[in-house]
């Protein structure tokens, strides 16, 4: 019977001690991180918490067969493509809405901080991302993860880490034009 | 001025978007959660597992029987080409002509049947034994049965005289033909 956080195992694992006992430590440390790694990519909470059960059933059911050296690498690099896997496609991008709230809210005088906690701003943002290409949108999903610098994004992505960092700069740069273009009205679709 | 000031605020409102892009926190319980789906997983792993192999097995010898008791209902009965086909040789004229040929086929045709009863119902081909003799052959028509009876039931002598009859063609008789001679005042040409 192990101790988890707050929650009491009644129960043991059906694995052996040793697996049992990395795999609680597993869910104890970075249980969070796979999940805002799920809610990167679906940006729906019922969502991300399914991904995250899913990556650990994952990760259980490899234990038998797979010493896990790091785990937080291999729980990143799992949830990562359980999220793409369950990610919905084919999703409408129209910025219309959050582009006339934001810079309308730029006019009446808003901070950064003020516009950037809101719903409009989130939606904003999800579509600027979005709409990125495929290469410069995956390393920028995952710097958006509190926990993943850009050694970690490396590792999930299995590119060097400068290529990491330059697309990263080269994300920013175009989510700052299109950002720029939208505050001052001048936004397509 | 401005322009400085507005990507200034541009880039604190990105830094601002995409820190807060992906920093939620999960409902409470999460771990908990995760644990008891796990383990309720791996309990459920080997019974599944078990379960569809045994469901596998059902289902594959469900078709084997099944493919066999279809193939054993619908082979078909030997055909009666062979049976009448022998009678025939042996007993009718054209045994006479070649007594090998019964042989063979009588040799053959286990195997064409073997073949035929392998082959599937649904090629025509299979419905009839190719055989090594041609024209294949064929049960014996009406026509043909009436004239063996025929041929047995009557003596040679009626047989030879009836064939002697039937050679006998008699002579034609021709005319000769009686031509009338011609009239030479009638078939001159009179001048105009």
């Amino acid at each position: 019977m192990g101790v988890l956080g707050q929650v009491s195992l009644s129960e043991p694992l059906p694995v052996t001690d040793t697996a049992a006992n990395e795999f609680e430590a597993a869910i104890r440390d970075h249980s969070r991180l796979v999940y805002r790694i799920a809610y990167s990519v679906l940006r729906n909470h019922h969502d991300a918490e399914d991904a995250t059960q899913e990556t650990f059933i994952r990760c259980l059911r490899s234990l038998r067969r797979t010493v896990v050296r790091d785990w937080r690498a291999w729980l990143a690099r799992t949830a990562w493509r359980v999220a793409l896997d369950w990610r919905p496609r084919g999703r409408e991008i129209s910025m219309d809405d959050a582009a006339e709230a934001i810079a309308s809210m730029r006019v009446a005088g808003a901070n950064a901080e003020e516009m950037a906690g809101t719903q409009q701003m989130e939606a904003l943002l999800e579509r600027l991302i979005a709409a990125l290409p495929n290469e410069l949108r995956e390393p920028l999903t995952l710097s958006t993860v509190e926990e993943l610098a850009s050694p970690d994004i490396a590792q999930v992505l299995g590119i060097p880490e400068g290529s990491v960092r330059t697309r990263l700069m080269r994300a920013r740069q175009i989510l700052k034009e299109k950002l720029s273009a939208v505050l001052e009205g001048k936004h397509g679709r | 001025m401005e322009d400085k000031n507005h990507n200034q605020f541009v880039d604190e409102l990105l830094d601002a978007g995409l820190a807060r892009y992906s920093n939620v926190t999960p409902r409470p319980g999460l771990e908990g959660r995760i644990l008891a789906n796990a383990r309720a997983a791996q309990e459920q792993s080997p019974w599944f597992v078990w379960t569809s192999w045994l469901a596998s097995g059902a289902v594959a010898a469900a078709i084997v029987v099944g493919v066999l008791a279809l193939t054993h209902l619908r082979t078909p009965p030997p055909p009666p080409v062979a049976a009448i086909k022998r009678e025939g040789m042996v007993t009718g004229p054209r045994a006479e002509a070649g007594p090998a040929k019964p042989n063979l086929a009588r040799q053959r045709t286990p195997a064409l049947l073997a073949q035929h009863v392998a082959r599937p119902k649904t090629e025509p081909a299979a419905a009839e034994p190719r055989l090594a003799q041609f024209p294949s052959p064929r049960p014996l028509s009406d026509q043909e049965k009436l004239l063996i009876e025929y041929v047995r039931h009557t003596s040679a002598g009626i047989l030879s005289a009836s064939a002697t009859e039937d050679t006998d063609i008699p002579e034609l008789e021709i005319k000769e033909l009686e031509i009338a001679p011609l009239d030479a005042g009638t078939t001159e040409t009179q001048p105009n």
